[in-house]
């Protein structure tokens, strides 16, 4: 490719956009459910997107919705994020080659590395450029603080008929999976992952679980893995 | 204007998910395999979404009809993605039939 190719190419902005719009459609609706459900919990509606900014975890701040209407204390709810977000100490392993030195875009990257940018992102193992990552982190936190400020806005307004609208986080997961496993090696990870957990919750229940069975289920994958004699 | 407990939780909250989120790009440099590495970065993404999506699937307080709706939805949402690779119309499509089937049959 010629320097001038590369200079017309598209911009640093228009790729990570692109590469966002698996999120855009995901994001927005279940921001928009928080919103809602955080006021219709008889919450302010300006702390729908403060958590948006400053937590940036979705099922943290479903989680946080229901246990401040119910009177929780800030403690006990930041040692319950803890633990439902201590799955994404896992995810900044993938980037670790992509992101060798630190710079206040790579601290931003680390902030905002959701479990919707870790699935896009990985997908995208091509590209290697650093700059767009921290672009497609950005962007998707718009989306997500969108999202909130438009059903924060609009969540006295909704009387009902929105029952469902938080599958889309589901479904979002499930199209990012399709598009991971492009490899028999990757098909075998997503498959022993998901027979692992579906035995961890059958067993033990959802309860508190998530954690150990994440980490049985990412063991099973590296010996399974290695025992193929890929390493 | 948020109150006070608002604010604090959200503090609090987003230094426990950053702090989290930090911790594998402080202690990276001591993963030095690149088998270990390619691992993380190839194997595993795959397999913590499968183990995500399982929660979601059979885990909480859901009723059995709302598992219906969600079935039916997941169902959908992987037809249509095979079928066009189009992210919107295969999140789109497999909402919408889980929120008619919540809101209209099970209503």
């Amino acid at each position: 490719m010629t320097d001038l190719a590369i200079a017309q190419g598209p911009s640093p902005w228009r790729r990570a956009f692109v590469l966002s719009l698996p999120i855009l459609a995901g994001y927005v609706p279940i921001g928009i459910a928080f919103g809602v459900l955080w006021v219709q919990q008889g919450l302010d509606p300006l702390g729908a997107p403060l958590l948006g900014i400053v937590v940036y975890a979705g099922a943290a701040q479903f989680m946080a919705a229901g246990m401040l209407a119910a009177g929780q204390g800030p403690l006990e709810i930041a040692l319950a994020t803890l633990v439902l977000n201590a799955r994404h100490a896992v995810y900044g392993l993938a980037f670790l080659e992509r992101l060798p030195r630190w710079s206040a875009a790579k601290a931003y990257f680390a902030f905002a590395l959701t479990d919707e940018t870790y699935a896009v992102l990985t997908a995208a193992s091509a590209e290697r450029e650093p700059g767009l990552l921290w672009r497609v982190a950005l962007l998707n936190q718009g989306y997500w603080v969108a999202g909130c400020v438009i059903g924060a806005a609009a969540g006295g307004l909704v009387s009902g008929g929105t029952q469902g609208l938080d599958f889309a986080l589901t479904a979002l997961f499930i199209v990012l999976l399709l598009e991971q496993v492009r490899s028999l090696r990757k098909g075998v990870a997503a498959a022993v992952g998901g027979a692992v957990a579906l035995a961890g919750v059958l067993a033990f229940g959802t309860a508190n679980t998530l954690l150990p069975v994440l980490a049985a289920a990412l063991v099973a994958v590296a010996l399974v893995d290695r025992r193929s004699g890929a390493w | 204007m948020v109150s006070q407990s608002v604010v604090v939780a959200a503090v609090l909250m987003g230094v426990a998910t950053a702090g989290v989120r930090f911790l594998p790009f402080l202690l990276g440099n001591r993963l030095s395999d690149p088998a270990l590495r390619r691992l993380f970065a190839e194997l595993f993404p795959p397999a913590v979404l499968a183990v995500l999506i399982a929660y979601m699937a059979v885990g909480g307080e859901a009723s059995a009809g709302v598992q219906v709706a969600q079935a039916a939805g997941a169902t959908v949402t992987v037809a249509a993605h095979l079928a066009f690779r189009n992210l919107l119309v295969s999140v789109g499509s497999g909402t919408a039939v889980c929120m008619l089937v919540q809101n209209l049959w099970l209503a």
